[in-house]
């Protein structure tokens, strides 16, 4: 889990090199707030993430001012400038392994729970996050959808706006990784 | 730093269960300073104390005092347990501390642990620990060693959840791969997979109960539970369609599980009932619940992840609501022989099993009553028909089979108003606002017949105790007790004519034991005999307020009011507050609505609800517990071992310590006392007193616990200490200093003497250099007379002129020879006489004249020079000497010394006398011998007698 962590930061050239690594190809991560007077939607192509399938551990690394959609400029200002406070809290991650026993080199489709460390805003919390993860012959996709309450990450909605944010926000996570081997 | 525990907000959650019977809960906010620290998870030790660990390190709390475990921050704490007395913490950093009152104890550093965080220890015995981690497996730390089970060793999973300990000494791990048993050297011995039965691989939670039954908390599928010693594993699911999230922890105590699930709060779980109910959160949405411990008085603490505890008390339960009713509204309350509690709401009698879970359901009974018409009164009969008197419509009797029938005053009530009844042997009685009826039974139930007896006074009854005796006693307004011999029997006041005139009573309750006891507005608990109503008096705040029930329990008799609740031991006649641990103050309830269940239960109707309690023994004693947590000097933490001896420096110390029960932290008052020190005992509510330079002695602390107005703990903790005296007052120092000072004494003594000594020499020097001087006064006086004498012979005779300076000149020799000497022996002073007197003669001829007697021995004796000399100098200068008196001066022994005599003549032009040369001889001799020189006038003569000195000194 350490090792991925560690591997994030580094070029793809490089992870390419480890034998059990498999390199990202292509991503999409949005959420939605659903509040009763306004349905609030974003997403975005730019997440890091890497996949180690001996170690069956992950870490998918969000850049948080990438996020696009919004219904309006000024609500994606205040999105990075006043809730995630995205020059403090650039990023959002999720480094953790997978609890159950799959056989990730048949192809096929498993419903897995993955465990590890999630933070956003700066707030480190544990999760346990229900996966779907389809093993096909050339590549494999994970996807997710999980919620986040705000509360848990110190993130604070006023008042006056209670109305329109949620106080749970449902992400969704789509990540296509490629297997290394014809590299 | 003060704690402001909170009454629970009685309510359901939103989302949450129809039913909510769930312990009272006391919620408690740790603070530190301006810390507030965040708890993720917690352990209790022997004395009650909570430690608390998360981010900001370890912290002990009573519930009304935090402290920091370490005064350095270590950083967060990922894991605590209970070991030793004390607890086991581990450390993010990697570090395991063992900590016990405020000592700590470094037990293991490992930087492999600072990698994969610990996730949960458990301390076997005194001497190992082990300790899960998140990725490096398990750990067994003894004092010899540490083992590592991991995957390689045949372990599930290298992720560990939660560890159990089992009383053979065999650990049970819970993984990300299901639940592996180990044997207490560490073999994996079995594992409970998915394969083998579990109904989740990911287990988070893990406890035993009493029976040795293993409880494990999954993530996705609640509870199961299973026997570890069973051939094959049965496992057992709490709840098959779990929805309340992955279980956070569990604890089994008291045959009560307790369940910390992620999104519903705290589930408790009644194994002997079956039953189970949440305990929600005072927020209303989702509560996440980190930690969950129990400590040694069977309450369950728990954190969410802030700096709020919360202690659940599983002996006071609480049903506000069930099935969308209102159970705060409930007018009377009474339980049946068949495990029902029944109560009335309004114009509706429901009935329910006593627990009060999902599952169960209420069935109500509408009565047909006007709207304003209360029921007031409920009770059972031996046939299971429920009496419901109401206040204004008489009484409703709700049989087995549904039936229900009606008697009022037509029927022969006394009154339509009924307060109370309670059934007899064969008859039931009823107290009404005119007085008692008596309906007596057939053995099918059926009313055999309706009497109202003729009751003293107005008649107003509010309550109503049939007595093993076949009577009864009734509690009535303005009248005192009235008792009734028997269902035909008048009524008669208790008590002496008069004396219970105004006298109320509202509520009474048999003793168990053949009595009765009786409680009204201002009386306090009154014993009922046959002849007197024996007050106690209102001895205590609760009796004091508004006792709305009396009811017996576990032989004493319990007062519920609306200042709370209080326990009188009848046989000890002991009363004992039980507001601040039972949480019941503030609730007000219905006159007399409270029942006894089958369960020995009591139950009582309450605007709060409906509450159940179930006070343990050691709680109605209203014992409190008192320990001495530690003492520091300074800042540093000393041993607590038995008459610790301290240097004479550590006068500075502070105690710590606390008390039980752990319900009430914040009423406990603290008596102390420093024996050796303290005059008296002294009272604080602090947790902790200092006392500042000691004097060195033999000192005891002691210290106990007082709750509210209760006894105090019967013990005190006590600590018994030295504070030694310097080393400057010990014994050998002490002698050191004698001798010092001895010395010193002695030096100071020889120096004085010494000073003196050479004070005394200076004199001497001086007086010797007096005598000098007059030796050289003498000279120029004597040399005048003698050069007028030569001036005389010049002029007459040339021989005698150049004779006499010859002899002058001699006589100066002999002077200069002597004038060094302190002392010449007598010969040469009269060897200088002489020549002075031939000189003397030249001058005086016949006039004068010397006779010498002195034998050789006396002139071998001593004497200062020039004594002579000047003692005849003086004769001849005082006195007259003429040719017909010459004037002989004679020079002899006299009485053992010289005598130096001359006829006293006085001149005529007596020249004035300066009295020098005798002073000068007298001091001479005074100086140098010390002897005194004689002077005598008588007869004629003037006499001095020269001491004889036979040595040179």
């Amino acid at each position: 889990m350490l090792r991925t962590a560690l591997l994030l930061g580094l070029p793809v050239s490089v992870l390419g090199q480890g034998t059990d690594l498999v390199r990202l190809e292509r991503s999409r991560i949005a959420f939605v707030s659903d509040a009763p007077m306004e349905r609030i939607e974003a997403a975005q192509t730019n997440a890091t993430a890497v996949l180690d399938l001996q170690e069956r551990s992950f870490a998918v690394q969000v850049p948080m001012r990438d996020f696009q959609g919004f219904n309006s400029p000024l609500q994606r200002e205040h999105f990075n400038e006043n809730y995630i406070e995205s020059d403090d809290f650039p990023t959002a991650r999720f480094v953790g392994r997978i609890i159950e026993s799959v056989d990730l080199t048949r192809p096929g489709t498993n419903a897995i729970r993955t465990k590890g460390k999630f933070s956003l805003h700066g707030v480190t919390r544990e999760r346990i996050i229900d996966c779907t993860i389809v093993v096909a012959p050339d590549g494999i996709r994970v996807t997710s959808t999980f919620e986040v309450p705000l509360a848990d990450h110190d993130i604070r909605i006023p008042r006056i706006v209670e109305q329109k944010i949620a106080p749970v926000v449902q992400v969704t996570i789509d990540l296509l990784f490629r297997k290394s081997e014809g590299e | 730093m003060r704690l402001r525990p909170l009454l629970m907000v009685l309510g359901l959650s939103i989302g949450g269960p129809a039913s909510a019977q769930y312990p009272y809960v006391k919620s408690f906010h740790l603070q530190n300073g301006n810390l507030r620290p965040d708890v993720k998870c917690l352990a209790m030790d022997d004395l009650g104390m909570v430690w608390a660990g998360g981010e900001h390190g370890l912290f002990r709390t009573d519930g009304e005092r935090t402290d920091p475990v370490l005064s350095v921050n270590m950083g967060e704490v990922t894991a605590v347990a209970s070991f030793r007395g004390g607890v086991v913490a581990a450390f993010r950093s990697g570090v395991l501390l063992a900590c016990r009152g405020l000592l700590t104890d470094t037990l293991l550093t490992d930087t492999a642990l600072a990698r994969s965080a610990v996730h949960d220890l458990v301390g076997v015995g005194d001497s190992i620990v082990w300790f899960g981690t998140y990725g490096s497996g398990l750990w067994r730390w003894a004092p010899d060693g540490v083992r590592h089970i991991t995957m390689a060793n045949g372990l599930n999973d290298d992720h560990v959840n939660a560890l159990l300990a089992l009383p053979d000494g065999r650990v049970v791990a819970a993984t990300d791969l299901g639940i592996a048993i180990c044997s207490p050297e560490g073999t994996v011995l079995r594992k409970l997979r998915e394969e083998e039965g579990a109904t989740d691989n990911l287990v988070l939670a893990l406890d035993r109960d009493d029976e040795g039954i293993l409880w494990a908390g999954t993530d996705r599928n609640g509870v199961f539970r299973f026997d570890p010693d069973a051939a094959s594993f049965q496992v057992v699911a709490l709840d098959s369609t779990w929805n309340s999230g992955p279980v956070a922890g569990l604890v089994v105590a008291n045959n009560m599980v307790w369940t910390a699930t992620a999104n519903k709060g705290v589930l408790v779980y009644d194994l002997r009932s079956g039953i189970g109910s949440y305990a929600p959160d005072e927020a209303s949405g989702p509560v996440r619940i980190r930690g969950i411990a129990h400590g040694p008085d069977g309450a369950v603490w728990w954190c969410d992840g802030t700096n709020t505890l919360y202690r659940g008390d599983a002996d006071v339960l609480v049903v506000p609501q069930h099935e969308d009713e209102d159970l705060r509204h409930i007018t009377a309350l009474c339980s049946d022989d068949r495990g029902r509690i029944w109560f009335a709401i309004g114009d509706r009698l429901f009935h329910h099993a006593t627990a009060f879970a999902d599952a169960e359901h209420l069935s109500s009974i509408r009565l047909p009553i006007r709207p304003e018409v209360q029921v007031v009164t409920l009770q059972s009969d031996r046939t299971g028909t429920i009496w419901a008197g109401t206040f204004g419509e008489g009484v409703f009797r709700v049989h087995p089979d549904g039936d229900i029938d009606h008697l009022t005053s037509a029927d022969g009530l006394a009154n339509d108003n009924v307060l109370s009844i309670r059934t007899g042997s064969d008859v039931v009685w009823m107290a009404t606002l005119a007085g008692v009826t008596v309906v007596e039974q057939r053995p099918d139930g059926s009313v055999a017949a309706v009497k109202a007896l003729d009751t003293p006074g107005s008649g107003f009854l509010y309550d109503i105790l049939p007595l093993p005796d076949g009577g009864a006693i009734a509690a009535s307004d303005g009248n005192g007790i009235i008792r009734f011999a028997g269902p035909d029997a008048e009524g008669h006041i208790v008590g002496p004519d008069g004396a219970t005139q105004g006298v109320s009573y509202y509520s009474l309750c048999p003793d168990g034991m053949g009595g009765a006891w009786a409680c009204g507005p201002g009386t306090g608990l009154c014993q009922v005999s046959d002849s007197t109503v024996a007050c106690l008096g209102n001895t205590s705040p609760v009796l004091a307020g508004e006792v709305f029930a009396i009811a017996p329990y576990l032989g004493r008799v319990i007062a519920l009011g609306d200042q709370g609740m209080v326990a009188l031991d009848i046989a000890h006649r002991d009363l004992v507050d039980l507001t601040d641990v039972m949480g019941t103050a503030g609730a007000v309830g219905e006159l007399n609505a409270i029942c006894i269940d089958h369960q020995e239960a009591l139950w009582v109707a309450t605007d709060k609800g409906l509450i159940r309690l179930r006070p343990g023994e050691d709680i109605l004693l209203g014992q409190v517990s008192t320990a001495i947590l530690g003492w520091r000097w300074g800042d540093e933490v000393l041993p607590m071992t038995r008459d610790v001896e301290l240097g004479s420096d550590q006068n500075f110390l502070t105690f710590q310590f606390t008390g039980t029960p752990t319900a009430a932290p914040e009423r406990l008052r603290f008596e102390y006392r420093l024996v050796g020190y303290d005059q008296r005992v002294l009272s604080t509510r602090e947790r902790e007193v200092s006392y500042a330079r000691l004097p060195p002695g033999d000192y005891r602390f002691e210290v106990r616990a007082m709750l509210g107005q209760n006894k105090a703990s019967a013990h005190w903790a006590t600590l018994a200490f030295t504070i030694s005296q310097p080393w400057w007052r010990t014994r050998w120092a002490i002698a050191l200093w004698i001798l010092l000072l001895t010395v010193l004494f002695y030096a100071f003594v020889r120096l004085r003497e010494e000073r003196l000594r050479f004070r005394d020499r200076m004199e001497r020097e001086k007086v010797r250099l007096q005598l000098q001087a007059v030796r050289s006064q003498v000279n120029p006086h004597f040399l005048f007379n003698s050069f007028n004498t030569l001036m005389e012979l010049i002029e007459e005779d040339r021989t005698k002129a150049l004779a006499h300076v010859g002899e002058l000149s001699e006589f100066f020799r002999n002077i200069l020879h002597i004038r060094d000497k302190d002392l010449i022996t007598v010969e040469e002073e009269l060897q200088l006489l002489y020549t002075y007197f031939s000189l003397e003669r030249r001058r005086f001829g016949d006039r004068i004249g010397l006779e010498v007697v002195l034998d050789d021995a006396v002139r071998r004796t001593w004497m200062p020079p020039l004594t002579l000399q000047m003692l005849v100098e003086n004769a001849l200068k005082h006195n007259a000497a003429t040719r017909e008196a010459p004037l002989k001066v004679t020079i002899r022994m006299d009485r053992g010394r010289i005598a130096v005599c001359n006829p006293d003549r006085p001149r005529s032009t007596q020249q004035p006398s300066t009295g020098y040369g005798l002073e000068s001889i007298k001091k001479r001799y005074a100086d140098i011998t010390g002897e005194r020189i004689e002077v005598e006038r008588e007869g004629g003569s003037f006499c001095v007698r020269l001491p004889l000195l036979h040595h040179h000194p």
